[in-house]
């Protein structure tokens, strides 16, 4: 990916030529306090915890389990959670899939559970979930877009790049403020790399306007202007200060926001691997969808985004025949043990290939997954942002699944992985053994490390829903 | 501390760049309403939409410089930045910049062209910075820690000019400033008269009666050629006003009127001036009674081409009497009494009248407004309402010595005009204006030596303007005042 080397050499040479470098980061993300990216990373089917779920050391220290060893390069990058729980299918009719996908981002109830001012529906009156149906909240990226006024989040999709209704799994939700349960909008999926990068990066090469390239110096102007501004706050009067202060505060919401896209970005490109697209090649797609998804964010195209496997029926995994290709070995990725696997769904809950969790071919569909979550943090971290620090630093990266225990349908212990310092806010390394809390809490300790406050996030009808956060994060 | 008025913004950048300057007037943030004046300090909170605005303001500004700007041939970008930015920062800041601002706009420019830019748009770049600058958009006076100060030089030109003019301190108060004069009496003497005789300062005057009586930004329903010619019309009234020995007097009830052919029509006058640009004085006793029978005056205080005796009511209450009256109450539309679609307005305040919650206040507003019922909506003199003669009879009650019963708006008007309570409102009002603040108790001093000075004077506006600058509150502070 050239474009990984050129943000490498633009970091580089700008720190040589910059005295003052760090002074182009907002002031928040310079004094270490706040991440300024989320990104969202599912996969379906949950995983096989006996595999899956680190050992518990003393310190929180993280081992990597077996299912997680493609992070290794990563693991001090990395907090893996153990023991949360999704509870909201409880509230629901439906198969064993749609509610806890449907529910997975939200923590909300599906529109078939709700009365119209979104209140739970009684046993009798509720309907099942379907393909169709919505989540009545915002889904957590949609909403601490919102929150944290971030253009719109950027939700891209995997394992099919025709997105219709039958292959959507997730839905993610964006909040429609003044809506009364206006949430139930059906976030754009987008499953084409090209589609992304002709609407949202086709137009940020060098500017070539005079006014471009004035407003390609925002975040120079506003970090100018904040200094000039806390300068002045130490020689006044209290009321004057707090004045000043104020209006400071706007500059810094106002630079987190219009000034992201100058020194990160230098003329972006499409960068296909090769042979994409071709079917059966999901391994592509992911690629593909990784690479211009961590283009958007270094582009300031939106703070939020994720990448979604959108069918519970697995991407095709003929690409893991023995021999995988090289690039896909070096992320970690283990061959099938000869045989194609097929028809993931049936693997999963063991009426094919035998026990689960011994399935050889369970195991390198998982394994593919970790790698794959392993390019996207590989490739956030070759990216060197202006305050010296690496696109991963300054981001949380949410690994999620709508299982723990795919082959019994199980939402009891996700398997929750987080990347990324979040602007210095994060100890990582850890492994967090947190059991009886819920998506909720995750969600509610996601959005106050950005600062939104929360105290909880979703349903809260009952008591074991929320506990205002995950401790430790 | 208040921000910069878009007057004042306007003003600015064209004494920093001169004449060609872009009109900004439709980006830069306008001030907040709800207060008494433009110049309130609370109009100029900033929130992410004027930080924006501001931003994008000042880079119009320096789109519009660009080519303009220093080459900077055979100098380094260093250099040339401060070359230019020096002198600019000084007049931008009103007082000598500190290296460190100096130096973090010069890192500005320099760090643009770093990026490649041509020195004269990382110029430009550096400017728009310095359009972010607070002590450019504020107007600073406060120290950290210090209980009470006197105002240094720098400090006592930019309140003169920004007082008087909304604009920049000129070449003449920068070199006063500099060489100490203005912290002298004598020569701070000179520099205020030189000030408030300056016609800027008559610009001024009109800027704040404007304000003052609701009309500075008012879309009228007047046709536009219509609303051109009162404008026109205004001005010669406060111009009468400003040079008048008694301009409260000609501001409250003058007789005199200026037309062209578009408002002899509009006043059903003879047609005798002779084209739009011709404004003859003419009397119209009965008709014209001072500016509160202005038709932009009687407009404003409208609903469309409807009269509202109450917003006329609470004009006069609140803006000529200095009185008090609160917000309505919450639901108050549903106190509301239920009367016939044909009641009239006195019928409507009469039954509005038996609830004490809104009599508390209506009792102070709509008898009031009673008396200009002679008017429409549109300020236009009129006979009937709705088919029934006009009833016109008004009360000023708990006024002191404007308090009484009139049987026409021109005995209203009158004893309006020679109301001591009227004379030392209008003196308050001038102070709220210029300071930018309701006076609090730090200004009763400088409220009762406004009021003795301008009554001296027989009510003459240029003598009100000057008494101000001669008060020892102009150039003294104490901090945090709570007003």
């Amino acid at each position: 990916m050239t474009i990984t080397r050129r943000h490498i050499l633009r970091g580089a040479g700008a720190s040589l030529a910059l005295p003052f470098l760090e002074s182009l980061m907002p002031r928040t993300v310079r004094a270490g306090g706040m991440p300024t990216r989320f990104v969202v990373f599912t996969t379906g089917e949950g995983t096989l915890l006996p595999r899956w779920t680190p050992a518990v050391r003393a310190g929180d220290a993280l081992e990597l389990s077996s299912l997680l060893a493609p992070l290794a390069p990563h693991r001090e990058h990395l907090n893996v959670i153990s023991g949360i729980s999704n509870l909201l299918p409880r509230y629901h009719v439906s198969n064993g899939h749609n509610a806890p996908g449907h529910t997975l981002l939200c923590a909300n109830l599906a529109e078939t559970s709700s009365a119209p001012d979104g209140t739970l529906l009684s046993d009798a009156l509720r309907t099942e979930v379907g393909q169709g149906s919505l989540c009545i909240g915002p889904s957590v990226d949609h909403y601490l877009a919102d929150r944290i006024r971030s253009p719109l989040p950027l939700n891209l999709v995997v394992n099919g790049t025709n997105v219709g209704e039958n292959r959507m799994y997730y839905r993610v939700a964006p909040e429609r403020a003044g809506e009364p349960l206006g949430a139930r909008a059906e976030a754009r999926l987008i499953g084409d790399p090209r589609e992304v990068f002709d609407e949202f990066l086709a137009g940020t090469t060098a500017p070539t306007t005079l006014r471009d390239r004035l407003r390609g110096q925002r975040r120079r102007v506003l970090d100018s202007a904040q200094t000039s501004f806390a300068a002045l706050e130490r020689r006044v009067s209290r009321d004057d200060r707090a004045r000043l202060e104020a209006h400071a505060a706007r500059l810094a919401d106002l630079e987190a926001r219009l000034g992201g896209s100058m020194s990160a970005c230098v003329d972006p490109m499409l960068m296909l691997p090769t042979g994409y697209p071709a079917v059966g090649r999901a391994d592509l797609d992911y690629r593909a969808q990784i690479d211009v998804l961590v283009q958007s964010l270094a582009c300031g195209v939106t703070r939020v985004a994720s990448l979604h496997d959108s069918s519970y029926d697995g991407p095709p995994f003929e690409f893991l025949e023995a021999p995988v290709n090289a690039s896909l070995a070096a992320l970690g990725a283990i061959p099938l043990p000869g045989t194609r696997l097929m028809n993931w769904h049936q693997q999963i809950h063991g009426d094919a290939g035998g026990p689960p969790v011994d399935n050889p071919n369970l195991i390198a569909g998982f394994t593919f997954y970790a790698s794959q979550f392993s390019y996207l943090l590989q490739q956030m971290r070759a990216i060197v942002e202006p305050d010296g620090g690496t696109l991963l630093d300054n981001s949380v990266v949410l690994w999620i699944s709508e299982f723990g225990a795919g082959s019994a349908h199980s939402t009891e212990n996700l398997p929750v992985v987080m990347a990324g310092k979040a602007g210095g806010r994060l100890m990582t390394g850890r492994h967090l053994a947190r059991g009886g809390l819920t998506t909720g809490d995750l969600y509610t300790s996601i959005l106050r490390l950005f600062d939104v406050p929360a105290d909880s996030f979703g349903l809260a009808v009952d008591s074991d829903l929320q506990h205002g956060g995950v401790p430790g994060l | 501390m208040r921000r910069l008025t878009p007057t004042e913004y306007q003003a600015a950048l064209v004494s920093l760049f001169g004449e060609g300057v872009p009109n900004v007037s439709d980006t830069y943030p306008v001030p907040l309403g709800g207060y008494p004046y433009s110049t309130y300090a609370d109009a100029h909170r900033v929130g992410e939409t004027q930080a924006e605005a501001l931003l994008v303001t000042a880079e119009r500004v320096a789109e519009h410089l660009a080519p303009t700007l220093p080459d900077c041939a055979g100098i380094s970008m260093g250099a040339c930045g401060r070359d230019y930015l020096v002198p600019l920062a000084n007049r931008a800041f009103r007082r000598p910049a500190e290296t460190a601002d100096v130096e973090r706009l010069v890192a500005v420019a320099e760090g643009a062209a770093s990026d490649g830019l041509a020195p004269n748009e990382a110029m430009a770049v550096a400017i728009i910075a310095l359009l972010q600058e607070p002590r450019f958009l504020y107007v600073v006076e406060s120290r950290a820690e210090t209980a009470q100060w006197t105002l240094d030089g720098p400090e006592r030109a930019q309140r003169l000019a920004l007082t008087y003019w909304h604009a920049l301190p000129d070449a003449t108060l920068n070199t006063e400033a500099m060489s100490g004069a203005l912290e002298m009496e004598s020569g701070f003497g000179l520099a205020r008269e030189r000030v408030v005789n300056d016609p800027r300062s008559r610009a001024t005057f009109h800027r704040f009666v404007r304000e003052w009586l609701g009309i500075a930004t008012l879309p009228t329903t007047h046709e536009p050629v219509l609303r051109a010619a009162l404008d026109e019309e205004l001005e010669r009234l406060l111009d009468d006003a400003w040079n008048a020995p008694d301009g409260l007097a000609v501001l409250l009830n003058a007789d005199t009127a200026y037309v062209n052919p578009t408002l002899e029509a509009f006043y059903g006058l003879p047609a005798l001036s002779t084209g739009p640009t011709d404004f003859r004085r003419v009397l119209m006793p009965g008709t014209r009674i001072g500016l509160l029978t202005h038709p932009l005056v009687l407009a404003a205080a409208s609903h469309g081409e409807e009269s509202s005796p109450i917003l006329r009511g609470k004009l006069i209450r609140t803006r000529v009497l200095c009185g008090a009256l609160g917000s309505p109450p919450a639901g108050a539309a549903s106190l509301e009494p239920v009367l016939p679609p044909d009641a009239t307005v006195r019928q409507r305040y009469e039954a509005r009248n038996t609830n004490a919650v809104c009599a508390g206040c209506h009792q102070l507003m709509d008898p009031v407004g009673f008396g200009l019922e002679r008017f429409d909506g549109l300020g236009r003199l009129r006979a009937t309402t709705a088919g029934r003669p006009i009833d016109e009879r008004a009360e000023i009650a708990n006024a002191g010595d404007a308090s009484g019963t009139f049987a026409t708006p021109d005995e209203m008007l009158t004893t309006l005009a020679a109301s001591d309570v009227v004379t030392s409102c209008f003196a308050r009002q001038w102070l709220r204006y210029s300071l930018g603040r309701t006076e609090g108790s730090d200004a009763m001093c400088v409220v009762q030596d406004l009021e003795t000075s301008f009554r001296a004077s027989g009510r003459s506006m240029p003598a009100l303007f000057l008494a101000l600058a001669e008060d020892p509150a102009f150039v003294t502070r104490h901090a945090e005042v709570t007003p």
